[in-house]
């Protein structure tokens, strides 16, 4: 099920809202979880038992864990199991079939006979929520957080529908004590519906509009350079739009049942290098590779060399996290070789220098070309996207610009570089605010009505 | 944001905003909207539509197969949803007139052109691969068709329509073109097979009237373009009825053109795609009192084809052209093979017609392209070949014998190193239908090429076939 669509908005969210205020407090974590799962397999019920799998075997672990550790030994083997288990069925479900794939390549290319193997569905969400138990086994076993205190908790923690399906990725220890109490207020359900409400706009009245116009350009064969250059920026909106307006919905989700789920989002087109842009831009996923892969890795502990190979390493792998192709194995080295070189130069550096205006603008810049991996079918259509860019395609195609498409980008543009962020005008809830979000959010209501509804772009990941 | 990196909320500081008022009426107004949309649509859904040909059975397919197990339920739940919802229908009504209106905007498959043009995108996008794909397998198989219409004493006449795009370029948007070499392809295509094709796009071109042949806001053709069409097919078949034999008169009337049926593709009204020739014509023919919808069922002239067609106008105006009655069989929201297999089914027991028009529109060959696996035409196609095949077969049990272990017909298999795949006793036909042989070779991944050998027949020799992407079909 996806926020963007009538089932949800009209049945499914009020429907169990008022199943969970009405329910006594000690059944809430139930009913969440119960809901979470009519959530996730509204479109593929067997699914679930996926997450049930890992929810079983992470419960256990934890608890094994403890125990083990009660009798001052450390549990490492419980460790493992959570380790291969859920890296095990992520990598099944998200990479067998690129391996697959990548090897029958090879065989092509050396006239060898190549491997006929079933298609592997990928189930939704799976990255998101391997990584949410993993945390939980992993800071258990290391110390930082204490065993979860029900089965029931540890369902409703993995299971969370707000944020199941594409984050923000949601670490035990964060809401370890959420989970066990939480407050529900009307100060607190009010600011979670002002921030779904935003979120819904940012995805209904400006991703998607703009979505139309990405798809059109990398569908293109060859397009004229500056066609080219607005189908990579309306793209760059789109996935910002995309993914923030949904973590802004999760958010405002978790607010209304009473959870504080973490930023996920914080201006990144205002960043002024790339490491300052991994700082702002999908928080939760950079801040888990950087405690659960870039420090046990060794981190910048070991030597000036071993922090670069760290780095990239783990740029390298958060770019696979994002699916399993080529382009993004190249999104996440291109990401990563700028962190390098950004390291590399230092503070002292003619960059450092140059007005932080310049700074955002160049920074913006890569940002766009990095997209273009990260939305190109592969390789070779990336290239061929550059070459459209800076005019060294053969023909020149145009994009069908509409007025909508001018409307959807001034609002990002003022959004982007206009406004605070969402968490912030939350904060303040100004009376102009709220009254245009109300606007925009009936208007993105109306939108759906008249739009097919459009998957999050996160939600494949 | 918190030390933990999560969402900042400081209970003290919000609870003590001035705007308690406006939290209340946001609330409010939030749980009026949402509440009030579930209870409108639970307790005041609009009737059921009333869908018909492939709509109607996709739509049954849908309900039967729907099951929770695999989420085909959910699906099934959502489409209802979204077609019964009276808020939606209320809503979007208005919202997207307003931005057709002012936006120059669509929704759904829809692409706006200029000065109010409409188009269907997957009849103006072609296809990835080579161009003949589509037409060549769509020229086989109604060329497999006619054989058998010709085995039944029927002459079989073609009416390809040209796209809207292919008419109407000049009005697209800036980012598409008309391509209007594919319908030339497709009539050339046809024309190889040996079918009796007529070409409309000179007499189309050469429209002195001021309405054009397509409707603005319709996928169809307009009045102008049947009435072009039929005088062309009357002429090229050379049949056209001299002036004083016509069937007829022409008469003018003045009525205000409505909504067309890409209107309701947009959501602007109701229904998908329900709303054929909702553009009220300018003239029509009269047959002096007479009702040419009644039909003639013992009509010496058949016409066979899809929503094009299945409102009479273009049967009535071949009526007038032809000097005879046509009858009518054609099936909106159909393939014209599901018409052609009715008019035998409905025609065997009395006696076929001589003349059996068969209306096709060019955006077939183009669906065939872009998707081969839901080529619609296939099954009726099939179950013609089944009931009126010919007479002597060498039956081929399937699946076929070949070389290859394990080879499933129609299965997704990758085969390289040149391993052949049927082996054919000299003298044989493997038919699936009365002379065919095809094989849909996939050769997208990897990309190869295939050897096609023959000793006999039209397709005596050796043919290589390569690709980088498509799935090429060929035939002898």
């Amino acid at each position: 099920m996806v926020f963007a669509s009538g089932v949800f908005l009209y049945f499914f969210l009020p429907i169990f809202l008022g199943i969970y205020y009405t329910l006594p407090r000690r059944m809430r974590s139930t009913v969440i979880a119960v809901a979470s799962y009519v959530f996730y397999g509204w479109w593929r019920p067997d699914f679930v038992i996926l997450m049930w799998v890992s929810t079983a075997v992470d419960y256990t672990a934890g608890q094994r864990i403890t125990q083990a550790q009660a009798r001052q030994s450390k549990g490492k083997p419980w460790l493992w199991l959570s380790l291969i288990v859920n890296l095990g069925l992520l990598g099944y479900f998200k990479y067998f079939n690129f391996g697959v794939d990548s090897l029958n390549d090879i065989f092509v290319h050396f006239g060898m006979p190549t491997m006929q193997v079933a298609k592997i569905v990928l189930p939704v969400g799976i990255s998101f929520y391997t990584f949410q138990t993993l945390s939980y086994t992993i800071d258990v076993y290391r110390g930082r957080a204490a065993k979860v205190r029900s089965f029931q908790d540890f369902m409703c923690y993995v299971a969370l529908f707000p944020q199941l399906v594409a984050g923000p990725i949601v670490r035990y220890n964060t809401v370890a004590d959420q989970l066990v109490n939480r407050t529900h207020t009307l100060e607190k359900f009010y600011r979670g519906v002002l921030a779904f409400q935003a979120g819904m706009a940012k995805k209904i009245l400006i991703a998607d509009v703009l979505g139309g116009l990405a798809d059109e350009a990398f569908a293109a064969s060859h397009l004229s350079p500056g066609y080219a250059w607005l189908g990579a920026l309306a793209y760059t909106f789109q996935i910002y739009f995309d993914f923030s307006g949904y973590s802004d919905m999760a958010i405002g989700l978790g607010l209304m049942i009473g959870f504080q789920f973490p930023v996920n989002f914080d201006q990144p087109y205002r960043s002024i290098s790339i490491t300052d842009f991994w700082r702002r831009w999908h928080i939760s996923l950079s801040s888990f590779l950087r405690d659960y892969l870039y420090i046990p890795l060794g981190g910048n502990r070991k030597g000036v060399v071993r922090t670069y190979v760290n780095l990239a390493l783990t740029m390298l792998l958060g770019g696979l996290w994002h699916g399993a192709n080529w382009t993004f194995l190249i999104w996440g080295a291109y990401q990563g070789f700028w962190l390098v070189v950004e390291r590399l130069s230092g503070k002292s550096s003619w960059y450092a220098f140059t007005p932080k205006a310049v700074q955002m603008a160049l920074t913006f810049v890569l940002v766009i070309f990095g997209w273009v991996f990260f939305r190109a079918e592969n390789l070779s259509h990336a290239l061929e996207y550059f070459d459209s860019m800076f005019g060294l395609a053969g023909t020149h195609g145009a994009l069908a610009l509409r007025p909508i498409h001018a409307v959807s980008a001034l609002a990002a543009v003022v959004v982007i570089w206009g406004t605070p962020t969402t968490q912030a005008l939350l904060f303040r809830a100004s009376i102009p605010w709220v009254v245009f979000l109300q606007f925009a959010f009936w208007g993105s209501l109306i939108h759906l009505h008249f739009v097919s509804h459009v998957p999050f772009l996160y939600f494949q990941f | 944001m918190t030390p933990e990196g999560l969402i900042e909320l400081d209970e003290s500081v919000l609870s003590n905003g001035p705007h308690k008022v406006t939290r209340a009426l946001v609330l409010l107004l939030t749980a009026t909207v949402i509440l009030g949309t579930t209870f409108i649509d639970v307790v005041f859904p609009l009737k059921q539509l009333r869908l018909q040909g492939a709509e109607a059975r996709q739509y049954s397919q849908m309900r039967d197969n729907a099951h929770w197990s695999d989420g085909s339920l959910a699906r099934f739940l959502e489409f209802n949803y979204r077609v019964r919802s009276r808020v939606r229908s209320a809503v979007g009504r208005p919202y997207a007139n307003f931005l057709l209106n002012n936006l120059n905007e669509v929704g759904g498959n829809c692409v706006a052109g200029s000065d109010g043009w409409l188009y269907l995108r997957n009849r103006i996008e072609m296809a990835p691969g080579p161009m003949e794909i589509g037409p060549g397998r769509t020229a086989a198989e109604t060329a497999f068709l006619a054989r058998r219409i010709l085995g039944l004493g029927m002459r079989p006449l073609l009416l390809p329509i040209p796209r809207k795009a292919a008419m109407a370029g000049e009005f697209l948007p800036i980012s598409f073109e008309s391509h209007r070499e594919f319908d030339e392809l497709v009539l050339d295509q046809y024309r190889r097979q040996g079918l009796e094709a007529v070409d409309v796009l000179p007499a189309w071109d050469a429209n002195p009237d001021a309405e054009h042949v397509y409707q603005r806001r319709n996928s169809h053709w307009s009045t102008v373009g049947v009435r072009l069409a039929a005088e062309a097919l009357a002429r090229f078949a050379g049949m056209l009825a001299p002036e004083d034999k016509r069937l007829g008169v022409f008469r003018h009337r003045d009525q205000p053109a409505r909504m067309g049926d890409l209107y309701s593709i947009t959501n602007t009204t109701r229904g998908p795609g329900q709303m054929r020739y909702a553009e009220q014509a300018p003239y029509f023919v009269d047959w002096n009192g007479q009702d040419l919808t009644a039909g003639s069922p013992d009509a010496d002239i058949a016409l066979c084809g899809t929503s094009f067609s299945a409102h009479d106008t273009l049967a009535i105006f071949l009526s007038h052209y032809f000097g005879r009655p046509v009858q009518c069989f054609s099936s909106p929201g159909d393939p014209p093979e599901v018409s052609v297999e009715k008019l035998l089914q409905t025609r065997g027991p009395n006696g076929y017609p001589s003349v059996l028009i068969e209306e096709i529109p060019n955006h077939f060959p183009l669906s065939y392209a872009a998707n081969p696996n839901g080529w619609k035409a296939q099954a009726a196609t099939e179950r013609i070949a089944q009931a009126y095949g010919p007479r002597h077969i060498l039956p081929l049990a399937l699946p076929i014998p070949v070389s290859v272990d394990n080879l499933e017909i129609g299965a997704e298999r990758t085969i390289t190193g040149g391993e052949r795949l049927l082996d054919l006793p000299e003298g044989w036909i493997a038919q699936s239908g009365g002379g065919v042989v095809q094989f849909g070779l996939d050769l997208i991944n990897p990309s190869g090429e295939a050897t096609w050998r023959s000793s006999a027949g039209p397709s005596a020799g050796t043919r290589r076939l390569a690709t980088n992407g498509g799935a090429i079909p060929f035939q002898s």
